[in-house]
């Protein structure tokens, strides 16, 4: 049953998972038309339950927006890619009326009861939160609780009733399908287990390679866990686990705040709270999420194998420091369980499940450090590629471009001939890409120039990033020795696992 | 110092329950987002892009989503009657034959054989009411069955639009069939 099973359990979020995939990849006029924070924020917001403050406001956008041909319908369709400044513009020229006015960050709502503003920033995530609910709850219940906003008189309170409704409705439609993720219980088996193996207490020490592969190897093949049953799985909750047990002092200090319509006593704690705390804990922004909008976007640094390639390194953030090995384990052999799972999921099964069984590891740890080796050279050359374009474009001065040199190159000072050494290497670098962005013409567009200021910085970070990745794996003890005779190791547990957990298929 | 587990009270180890939870589901989001297939479907937002976009029959995909799709169903009707200036709902029950004559509110919607062209029909829709201010541009017809056709308007003359088209046009067909409803936009 477990292979049967696993699917399932993964499928119960897959409406989910497709509105908010369907929020990320809309495109308008080539960008993306929801920057990609206003959908992290809209993830963010959905799966911490803390919808109701950015619904109450959505509520009295929609109001707003009523007053513009076509209604809140055509409002949020016209405005293109989401955008604070579109919406400035739009409402800066739309029609004169008394339900608000424009102020110099927002609009001011007029209630006879309650005043309420909706600033210019906010509004691309309430729209990305429109698209969201659209997608997700349908178009027709949410007109319904949208329709009776465009009545000429209303109180904040009869908006706020309305907003009520959408947030009940939103709670209906999580309840099947957000998955339920039963937090007790898995927390609780991550915690017995280190308890179990530390003898009663344990700290965040505790949380290493072996406890996750350990962990991973009687959970995904005897417990009915679904939770647990991809290695890449096991290595989050524990690697998230280690972070929330780090930040516990933080969340000492949120114990202290007062809850807001949550159940106190029930042990319930304030979903604002949480989504701060989440903030606080994340790293920082992920420069491959920002290299995805306009204007970086107009230039194609890297392209999608590029992203992909190090997408799960941005995504782990401080956990792949942590915990190095099993970072490596879940990019080589958690793609493998990946591709096995998705075989399963096109019906494959027999024979040709256990090649895939056997077969499903396309790379081993050397090549993975090559594939981010590489990666990170091709980074090198885009920023050399990219001073010699800036600089031709004059959108920098040679000065300037020395923070743009791999870090060990880069002294204090640079002399001429050094700068003329460089900016010949920049020159050849560029001759080598002819990608979008990179060619003359592409210049002539300003949104390319600005692309080029925004975007060059994000991909130091990628590179910087990668390089010190590398340089933590080469210095990283492993119980195997060396990496390749790691992989040998553990492709043998890895392909026993794989067999106990899907070979009943077979 | 590093926090032990044992160290951390009940009202902590509440509020880091709750973080891991919110952790670990943006993970599997993420997860789910960047590993499993992806199926382009046809989304509420294609529709709404047809209704914005040039005249032209709905695309077979979008025919057959909204055939597969309940919930999209619904919200396409949602949407052609909140787009509509005029409309001319289902004809009752016991119109089982085929009709000429489409009554709407404020409009008469008329097909009447060419004499000059075999074989074609012409399409009038007549303003029975107040002239209006903005003359409709798009006729849309949607049966219940998916099926769906929008056809560019000319400019009113006398208060009438007129259209010549071939007698088996999907717009003549699903004109006829009582169970479709119109709308002018």
């Amino acid at each position: 049953m477990s292979a049967e099973h696993y699917i399932l359990e993964a499928e119960k979020s897959s409406e989910l998972v497709a509105a908010l995939r369907l929020l990320a990849e809309t495109e308008d006029g080539g960008q993306p038309r929801f920057p990609p924070e206003a959908c992290r924020a809209v993830a963010k917001a959905v799966v911490c339950r803390n919808y109701a403050s950015a619904l109450h406001e959505l509520c009295h956008l929609v109001r707003a927006a009523s007053v513009f041909r076509g209604g809140y319908v055509d409002f949020f369709w016209a405005v293109g890619p989401v955008r604070s400044s579109r919406f400035r513009g739009v409402f800066g020229t739309g029609p004169q009326t008394p339900l608000f006015r424009v102020t110099g960050d927002g609009i001011a709502m007029a209630y006879r009861d309650k005043p309420f503003s909706v600033s210019f920033g906010r509004m691309p995530v309430l729209a990305a939160m429109m698209e969201f609910l659209i997608t997700a709850i349908g178009f027709a219940p949410l007109d319904d609780i949208f329709a009776p906003l465009a009545r000429p008189a209303m109180t904040a309170a009869e908006v706020s009733a309305q907003a009520n409704a959408l947030s009940r409705a939103l709670y209906d439609w999580l309840k099947e399908h957000l998955p339920p993720l039963q937090a007790q219980r898995k927390l609780g088996a991550l915690v017995d287990f280190l308890k179990a193996r530390r003898g009663g207490d344990f700290d965040r020490d505790a949380i290493d390679d072996q406890a996750i592969l350990d962990f991973w190897r009687d959970t995904a093949t005897t417990r009915e866990l679904d939770d647990f049953r991809t290695f890449t799985s096991v290595f989050l909750a524990f690697g998230r686990l280690r972070q929330v047990i780090d930040s516990a002092d933080s969340l000492r200090a949120l114990d202290q705040a007062v809850p807001i319509g949550t159940s106190r006593e029930d042990g319930e704690v304030d979903p604002h709270d949480i989504e701060s705390f989440i903030d606080a804990v994340g790293d920082d922004a992920n420069p491959l999420v920002a290299l995805d909008d306009a204007p970086a976007s107009r230039i194609k640094f890297l392209n999608a194998k590029e992203r992909e390639a190090c997408r799960f390194l941005f995504e782990c953030g401080r956990m792949a420091d942590l915990l190095p090995l099993s970072f490596v384990r879940s990019e080589v052999f958690g793609t493998a369980q990946s591709r096995i799972t998705q075989g399963l999921r096109t019906g494959t099964k027999g024979e040709l499940l256990a090649q895939l069984i056997d077969g499903a590891c396309s790379t081993d740890y050397r090549a993975y450090r090559d594939g981010l080796a590489e990666l990170s050279g091709h980074g090198r050359t885009v920023l050399l590629a990219s001073a010699h374009i800036m600089h031709n474009a004059g959108i920098i001065k040679r000065p300037t471009v020395v923070p743009l040199r791999p870090k060990a190159a880069s002294g204090p000072s640079i002399d001429n001939t050094e700068a003329d050494a460089f900016f010949e290497e920049a020159r050849r670098a560029a001759k080598g890409i002819s990608r979008q962005g990179f060619r003359p013409a592409d210049l002539d567009d300003d949104e390319v120039r600005e692309g080029y200021v925004v975007g060059v910085p994000l991909v130091a970070k990628v590179t910087d990033r990668i390089e010190a990745f590398l340089e933590k794996l080469a210095r990283h003890p492993l119980p195997g020795g060396n990496w390749d005779a790691q992989f040998g190791q553990d492709r043998l547990v890895f392909t026993a696992c794989f067999q106990a957990i899907y070979g009943d298929v077979t | 110092m590093s926090n032990s587990w044992s160290g951390l009270d009940a009202k902590q180890k509440s509020s880091v329950t709750a973080a891991f939870e919110a952790l670990t589901a943006l993970d599997t989001l993420s997860q789910a987002m960047a590993t499993e297939p992806h199926a382009p479907q046809i989304a509420f937002r294609d529709l709404l892009a047809w209704t914005k976009g040039p005249a032209a029959n709905l695309p077979i995909a979008y025919k057959q989503a909204l055939l597969a799709n309940p919930a999209l169903r619904r919200d396409f009707d949602r949407l052609l009657s909140r787009t509509a200036e005029w409309r001319c709902e289902r004809a009752a029950a016991a119109s089982s034959g085929l009709l000429d004559t489409r009554e709407g509110n404020g409009f008469r919607l008329r097909l009447k054989p060419s004499k000059a062209a075999p074989g074609q029909v012409y399409l009038l829709v007549e303003f029975t009411g107040a002239m209006p201010e903005t003359p409709p541009q798009t006729l849309v017809v949607n049966g219940a069955d998916g099926d769906c056709v929008r056809l560019g308007l000319p400019d009113l003359h006398d208060g009438t639009a007129q259209v010549l088209t071939d007698e088996d046009a999907d717009v003549v067909r699903l004109l006829r069939d009582p169970k479709t409803e119109i709308f002018l936009w």
